[in-house]
């Protein structure tokens, strides 16, 4: 079997080629994993933001070596912006309003969803453990792209996506009813969802009746 | 757009050698044109790249003006913790180094990239092509993926 080079894999990771290749051959993908998280520490340095978890915890990621960037960032509730950092697509506040229920099927495709677990280096997901999420919800403008989603924790987590789908929904009212620009909703959500629904919310925790609320189908 | 755009394009013109100062009386210029650019019914695709674009050019031209460049991009404030600081302010160091040492093109495309754009954004704002976008981050992650002390 022929690997792919550098260059072919950077295409892979862009979504410029597909990733099926990656799904055979586990060269291929060790060496994706080097790139991205090369990626990934790079941009978490340019953006000034703190390094990555996983760099205090070398020997432990020497046990989630498939999971590892995902689950090992400071805070596993959020996508990694290197991966994911959110894609919309041209719409207006009236569409927002009237193009409710065809947006509102959130689930990803099966084959986008593939690509995104291998792009965060998680194989076998687990049943029911993960909503391939929207990080900005075709509700509110984001577009069907890979770079706009990302594995999110079903449950488990306090801020797990059922947490998420309440702000969402709240969000796009807002919008919806002219009391906030959908830009600033597709920003704030994109930014740090989990700050947003503080702020919304005016809560440090989810609310109970959100961390309650069940609506999205997880991957099976 | 200003508040969405205007940090990434900091960060950037920072990347490109540029001041605070100068970052951000280049940015004020993009923002001032792209308010022109708005006025004059022009093409709103893909507004983020022209901002970028725009930012580069301009950059370029500062530089020329100034006749040099700042004398190393700033790292942050990494950990927690003095000995956690003390190794994670190494490795930022040789990654820095590394990212120096890159082609003016390469570090433009792993900083474009690092803010978001896709290859076919960086490939506009950098008048390249797509295939060469691809080719450029793969060298200069290769580099990075090399660094010892991770």
């Amino acid at each position: 079997m022929r690997h792919l080079d550098d260059t072919e894999l950077m295409a892979v990771m862009d979504g410029e080629a597909g990733a099926e290749h990656l799904q055979e051959c586990s060269a291929c993908r060790a060496r994706y994993q080097v790139l991205e998280r090369a990626m990934g520490e790079f941009t978490a340095m340019h953006r000034g933001s703190r390094i990555p978890k996983w760099k205090y915890a070398a020997a432990a990621a020497m046990v989630v070596v498939g999971v590892g960037l995902w689950w090992s960032q400071k805070r596993a509730d959020l996508p990694n912006a290197a991966f994911t950092p959110g894609a919309t697509r041209p719409m207006t506040q009236q569409q927002v309003c009237v193009a409710l229920a065809q947006d509102d099927d959130r689930t990803a495709p099966r084959e986008m969803a593939a690509v995104v677990f291998a792009r965060y280096g998680i194989k076998d997901p687990k049943p029911r453990a993960y909503e391939v999420d929207y990080l900005i919800t075709p509700a509110l403008g984001g577009a069907e792209d890979v770079r706009n989603l990302w594995p999110q924790p079903y449950a488990g987590s306090v801020w797990n996506a059922r947490v998420k789908d309440a702000l969402e929904d709240y969000l796009r009212t807002m919008v919806c009813n002219g009391r906030l620009e959908l830009a600033t909703a597709q920003e704030e959500i994109a930014g740090d969802w989990i700050s947003a629904y503080q702020k919304y919310f005016r809560t440090e925790a989810p609310l109970p009746p959100h961390a309650q609320f069940v609506k999205d189908r997880a991957w099976e | 757009m200003y508040g969405q755009w205007r940090a990434p394009l900091l960060r950037y013109l920072a990347a490109m050698g540029l001041t605070r100062a100068d970052s951000e009386d280049v940015a004020q210029e993009v923002f001032l044109a792209l308010g022109h650019h708005l006025q004059r019914d022009a093409s709103q695709e893909n507004l983020r790249g022209w901002v970028f674009r725009v930012g580069h050019n301009l950059a370029l031209k500062r530089r020329m003006q100034l006749g040099r460049v700042a004398e190393s991009i700033e790292v942050c404030d990494p950990g927690p913790s003095p000995e956690e600081l003390a190794v994670l302010k190494r490795r930022q160091e040789r990654l820095q180094a590394v990212v120096a040492a890159l082609p003016e093109r390469d570090r433009c495309c792993l900083v474009l990239r690092a803010e978001g754009l896709r290859y076919r954004e960086i490939a506009g704002v950098l008048e390249m092509s797509l295939g060469t976008v691809a080719s450029s981050l793969a060298r200069s992650l290769g580099k990075l993926a090399e660094v010892e002390g991770r």
